[in-house]
């Protein structure tokens, strides 16, 4: 299968199985997500809508549809991935672009908890509470590669950063050496390996517990989950990384198969992702 | 008892219409009555009297209420009417719920058979 790759959303994108209008077409799309979601673009229209917090703001139907489905997952997830961490993001010092970022002597700011449960949208009507600031990163990458899959005439997938959705049976390399083959769906690994950086001597990465309001304790360093779509895994992986040791009880409860790699290096898999392995038929 | 005369055909022949003479109606004689005086028989129709009035505010409350009754069902039972301040429609809680649960819906995995062709790093 032939593969090409680009960089996008401060990742590697790696498309599969595409033709070359196919391809362009992607890296079209991506763009396009990255100009409307990034905070670091200054004239994205993430940066013009958390510039105006405090206010409604009439925002692009994408826009609407991407606060929407983050409103979702957050209530689906009990708050755990929270579209309002905008500012601890920032108070823990992911202030640019991970490649430019250095680390900072300053001690971090204060902690900002989550606040979805207060933001609104109805119809292309944003608003959220002054001094809030969205952070759609969530679930906008697992958004674009649904849907740079979707612009696929054949069998083939589209990875970017953990989130991996394919259409056909492909096998996948997992954190820490194994394999898996994915028959359905997609997989997604969240974790604090990779965009991580330290301010004031602390240990900073970018999955904030928006219960606290500062990047997460958990005892997890990756988490793997495979869900139906790509978007279900990534948020997945998230939510059961946020959860700590209850993580793989959490996927268990939702019939998802999960593999966590913990700080040692030592894999844990949940009840889902055994039985799938030994044939078992699918938890429910 | 008068003498019935015999019934006139008028004639068509005459201009000036007689006046039709009515039949009387048979006289009954009147039952023999015991006369008991004025006070006994006032004492004697008055619970009467009473129980009738008392019978039609019955019967007028029962038809009441059953009428009030019939509107409240009417009401209630037909189409057409509002029975509460209208609300917007909305999906069933128990719908709403299970499209929400698909949103964390499960993929499908197995043992690994070839080499790998992607790789899931973390994000």
């Amino acid at each position: 299968m032939t593969c090409h790759r680009f960089h996008s959303m401060g990742c590697e994108v790696v498309v599969g199985g595409a033709a070359p209008e196919e391809v362009s077409a992607v890296e079209q799309l991506f763009v396009e997500r990255e100009r409307i979601f990034s905070r670091f673009l200054a004239g994205s229209e993430l940066n013009r809508v958390n510039a105006c917090t405090g206010r409604p703001v009439l925002v692009s139907t994408l826009f609407a549809q991407a606060v929407a489905i983050a409103l979702q997952v957050a209530e689906e997830t009990e708050g755990l991935v929270d579209p309002t961490v905008g500012r601890a993001v920032e108070e823990a010092g992911y202030v640019c672009d991970f490649a430019q970022l250095e680390s900072d002597p300053s001690p971090a700011g204060q902690p900002a908890p989550g606040a979805w449960a207060s933001l609104r949208v109805r119809g292309r009507c944003v608003w959220a509470p002054p001094g809030v600031l969205l952070d759609l990163n969530g679930i906008v990458k697992a958004l674009a590669v649904e849907d740079a899959l979707a612009l696929l005439a054949a069998d083939g997938f589209v990875s970017a950063g953990g989130d991996l959705a394919a259409r056909g049976e492909i096998t996948v390399s997992l954190p820490g050496g194994d394999a898996v083959l994915l028959k359905s769906g997609a997989l997604a690994t969240s974790g604090s390996v990779k965009r991580r950086w330290f301010r004031g001597g602390e240990l900073q990465h970018h999955l904030i517990d928006p219960r606290t309001g500062r990047p997460s304790r958990s005892p997890w360093e990756q988490v793997t989950v495979c869900g139906a779509t790509c978007l279900a895994a990534d948020v997945a992986a998230k939510a059961a990384y946020l959860v700590g040791t209850e993580g793989p009880a959490w996927l268990d409860r939702r019939g998802l198969p999960g593999r966590f790699v913990d700080q040692g290096g030592r894999i844990t898999v949940n009840d889902c992702w055994q039985h799938s392995l030994d044939g078992a038929p699918a938890c429910i | 008892m008068a003498k019935r005369k015999p019934a006139r055909v008028p004639s068509y022949r005459t201009t000036a219409r007689q006046p039709r003479q009515r039949r009387e109606p048979p006289r009954v004689a009147a039952p023999e009555v015991e006369d008991i005086g004025p006070g006994e028989s006032g004492s004697r129709f008055a619970p009467v009297r009473r129980r009738a009035m008392h019978a039609k505010i019955v019967i007028s409350g029962v038809a009441l209420v059953c009428f009030g009754a019939g509107v409240a069902l009417t009401r209630l039972s037909y189409a057409g009417h509002s029975k509460r301040p209208l609300r917007p429609l909305a999906a069933p809680a128990d719908f709403v719920r299970v499209v929400r649960q698909n949103l964390l819906e499960a993929g499908i995995v197995a043992p690994a058979q070839a080499p790998p062709g992607a790789s899931t790093s973390v994000s």
